[in-house]
């Protein structure tokens, strides 16, 4: 069986499986010699029951959604400010790294030429 | 469905009880795939609180560009987990429902079967798969969801989904080899 072929039975595998159950699915099978692909089959199954769905506990539910339904509202009263703490800080960090950087670069800049001016103006006598 | 889905996202962003629609809509889908990312209810019970509460603060932001809102969710949800497993590796700790199933097979010897050490150690090899074929393989067997549905929530083709599950596949056979020769 060529590769595409294999991804793609494995691909229509699994949807059968969301919609018909196992036994339907291994009726994909066609030939006896494609025992390999029998055995991801059977695996994909195994794979399907240990992920079977759980669901959240009801009362969780209600308290949570009590609790967002609260911080929207005071959200939207102005109570609650959400600031972004963390970029603001970045965003100020990053700004005086760069004035330092700046800062840096232009006295660098201005020993350099101090250095290099009088050495060009000894050697242009010579 | 989606045009709906999209009024519903923009009043959201003004009306707490239509944020509270989008809540009930989706907060099973969350809680679940959360829990079969963490094995611990108790974890999953934090996770999508979170979850829920960076998705209100920065509902702002979300805007309609072919992906649904459920993909956006996802992704917060894969972001809170990535971190979760970040700090676990950082505190190695013990989930209370581990903790619990150990106990109740203390308890029940005859329980033991071969089925049920099988079943462990699949979901052991299964929480050893890199996050994105864990993420893959619930959004395909624990949510039902189509291959083009991943996708968009993965941020890849549906033909792309389609060969990540094949080498997930042959991964996980290969892995449960060994595992089960040792």
């Amino acid at each position: 069986m060529e590769q595409k072929d294999l991804v793609e039975a494995l691909a229509a595998h699994a949807d059968t499986l969301n919609t018909a159950g196992a036994t339907t699915a291994s009726d994909l099978l066609t030939s006896e010699s494609e025992q390999g692909l029998k055995e991801l089959f059977g695996l994909a199954g195994r794979v399907r029951r240990a992920l079977a769905p759980v669901r959240a506990p009801a009362a969780y539910r209600r308290k949570l959604e009590n609790d967002l339904t609260e911080v929207a509202r005071q959200r939207m009263r102005g109570d609650v400010q959400v600031a972004q703490p963390a970029a603001r800080a970045e965003w100020i960090i990053g700004a005086a790294v760069a004035l330092v950087g700046g800062i840096a670069y232009l006295l660098h800049t201005r020993n350099r030429e101090g250095h290099d001016l009088p050495t060009t103006v000894r050697q242009r006598p010579a | 469905m989606q045009e709906q889905e999209r009024l519903l996202v923009e009043h959201a962003r003004t009306d707490p009880a239509a944020f509270s629609t989008l809540y009930r809509m989706y907060v099973d889908r969350m809680y679940n795939y959360i829990y079969q990312r963490t094995g611990s209810h108790a974890d999953a019970e934090d996770l999508t609180a979170r979850t829920f509460l960076k998705a209100l603060v920065h509902l702002e932001t979300f805007v309609f560009r072919g992906v649904p809102f459920s993909a956006w969710l996802y992704r917060i949800a894969h972001n809170a987990v990535v971190n979760w497993y970040r700090d676990q590796h950082r505190h190695r700790v013990v989930s209370l429902d581990e903790l619990i199933v150990s106990t109740r097979e203390a308890d029940r010897p005859e329980d033991w079967t071969q089925a049920r050490e099988q079943e462990r150690a699949l979901q052991g090899v299964l929480r050893r798969l890199p996050q994105e074929r864990q993420q893959l393989l619930i959004l395909k067997f624990s949510e039902g969801l189509a291959n083009a549905e991943i996708g968009k929530i993965m941020g890849r083709t549906e033909g792309a989904i389609k060969s990540l599950y094949h080498r997930t596949l042959l991964d996980l056979r290969e892995q449960l080899r060994e595992t089960e020769t040792d």
